[in-house]
Formats: structure tokens, C-alpha cells, sequence
């Protein structure tokens, strides 16, 4: 009983300093200063494991298919490549702005699979993040103004992303005079 | 000690001045880029290494046919405006010949 009685007091001394440092605003915001270790850890985890739960029974259809690389290309390059970059380019003010760090999207690295190697899983989770967005990460959630087809699109055409040759991408994203502009 | 802090100061402002096209960047960085696709950067490839299953190239394909087909229909229209333009003159110059004619005639 007395064990219990010391738990409850630590646990609310703790509950007051964590309630009190959050209050106080001495907390560094700015996206130019990184969280330290731990709270990167506590969000990091939060995110991927949040994401992996929900995207896990999704159905990914056929993407190695040219008329979703014709119609997702334009739509990542208007929507996607500002932060997430494209061939040729290393960064870009919003990839070297943004706090966290939006993924290299032409780089094998974030694209091809996921931690664990499943390139299914991969598809899964890229659909999933492009509908519903990222709280406090920059990342929007494009679901509520583009319907499942055109978000395939981009998955499909994001995973061909990293081989792409700069030539390759300029004309896979350009939306020709014949083509309708990107509308919401 | 004030023409040392003017020194100072000096020589602040010229590392500024150097550094800070390190930080920033061209503003041509943010300009629009072609909507066109420049498919004139493929057109010497060689067809028989293209790889018909691959889906970039099948993509790029069908996209640059498509390019070219709007490029002649829009050369085909602009031949048909000159052509018009061309034959409206003719009738005009017709008609003023014939009026000119039949003016003559009286």
C-alpha cells in the first residue's frame, strides 16, 4: 500500500513537470531547430507504426501501367515535386525548410519497400500517406479533393520515379495544351 | 577603439556580402517550367533497343505520339487559316477585278 501511495505521488510530479514544461513555452518550436532524441524517437514511432496499422489492408491494384504514369506524372509533378524533389535536383527550399525532412521521393531508398523490404507494403503505405496526409509534418491529405484512381497514379508513378532520367521526367509531367490543368 | 569596431565592421559586412549567395538562390529557380513535353531529346533513339514491355517507355511514347499528333493538327490549322486568308484575298481581288470589269463595261 505504501509502494503504491510513492507510485501515485511520482507519477503525479511527473504529470505536473511534463503538464508545467508544456505550459511554460520553453519548448523549441522553430523547424529550424531539431527535437532532440527522444522526442524524435516518441514521433517517429508514433508515425510509422500509426501508418502501418492503417494501411495494411489496402488493396494495391496493377501499377506497372503507362496510362497511370502518364496520368499521375503531371499530377506528382505539380503537387509532389516542389517538396519531394525530382531527377536532377538535390533540394529545394521546402525540402531544406520543412521540419521534418519530406522523404527524397527519387531515391530507391524511400520508395522501392518498406523497414522491412515488402515493396507491397511500400505501395500500401504511399497510398495511404498521399489520401490522409501527416499531422505537423507539411504533409497534405489529398483524399478529400482527388479520387482513389488519381492517387494510384502517383503511387504508380512515384515508384518508377527513381529511375527516371531528367529527359524522361520532363516528358512524363509535362501536361500538354491538350491536357486539362490540375484542378481540386 | 572606434576605428577598430569600424574595421570590424568592415570586414563583417564583406564575409556578409560573400556568404550570402550561399544561402540564397536564383529566382529563376521558381520560374514556371515548359508544359510542352520535349520529346525532340528522344527522337534518336534507337526503337529496336526500346524495351516494348516497359511501362516508362510505352508512357513516353504514347505521350510524345500524342505531342506530335497536336503539333500537326495545329500546323494543319494554321495552314488552313493562311489558305483561307489567302483565298478570301483572291476573291477580293476577283471581285474588285469583276467590279472593276463591270464598271468598265458602262
Amino acid at each position: 500500500m505504501r509502494y503504491l501511495g510513492v507510485l501515485l505521488l511520482l507519477g503525479g510530479v511527473a504529470v505536473l513537470g511534463v503538464g508545467g514544461f508544456v505550459y511554460s513555452g520553453w519548448y523549441q518550436i522553430g523547424a529550424d531547430v531539431p527535437h532532440t532524441a527522444a522526442v524524435s524517437w516518441v514521433l517517429e514511432t508514433l508515425r510509422e507504426r500509426a501508418v502501418s496499422r492503417a494501411a495494411k489492408d489496402i488493396s494495391v491494384p496493377p501499377l506497372d501501367d503507362a496510362q497511370l504514369l502518364i496520368a499521375g506524372g503531371p499530377d506528382y509533378n505539380e503537387m509532389c515535386a516542389s517538396c519531394h524533389l525530382k531527377p536532377g535536383r538535390t533540394e529545394s527550399d521546402l525540402s531544406v525548410g520543412l521540419y521534418p525532412a519530406p522523404p527524397d521521393l527519387t531515391s530507391h531508398e524511400h520508395v522501392d519497400a518498406d523497414e522491412e523490404g515488402d515493396v507491397e507494403a511500400a505501395a500500401q503505405r504511399q497510398f495511404w500517406i498521399i489520401k490522409h496526409g501527416i499531422k505537423a509534418s507539411g504533409m497534405p491529405a489529398w483524399g478529400p479533393t482527388h479520387d482513389d484512381e488519381r492517387i494510384w497514379a502517383m503511387v504508380a508513378f512515384l515508384q518508377k520515379l527513381p529511375e527516371l532520367s531528367e529527359v524522361q521526367y520532363q516528358i512524363l509531367t509535362a501536361r500538354g495544351a491538350g491536357e486539362s490543368a490540375h484542378s481540386h | 577603439m572606434s576605428k577598430q569596431i569600424s574595421l570590424l565592421s568592415a570586414g563583417a559586412l564583406v564575409v556578409a556580402l560573400y556568404a550570402a549567395p550561399g544561402l540564397t538562390h536564383d529566382p529563376q529557380e521558381h520560374e514556371a517550367e515548359s508544359t510542352t513535353p520535349e520529346c525532340a531529346a528522344i527522337a534518336n533513339i534507337d526503337a529496336s533497343k526500346v524495351d516494348s514491355n516497359d511501362p516508362v517507355m510505352q508512357a513516353i511514347l504514347q505521350k510524345c505520339q500524342t505531342a506530335t499528333h497536336d503539333d500537326d493538327s495545329d500546323n494543319d490549322e494554321h495552314q488552313d487559316e493562311e489558305h483561307s486568308e489567302e483565298h478570301s484575298a483572291d476573291e477580293s481581288h476577283h471581285d474588285a477585278s469583276a467590279q472593276s470589269a463591270t464598271h468598265g463595261s458602262h
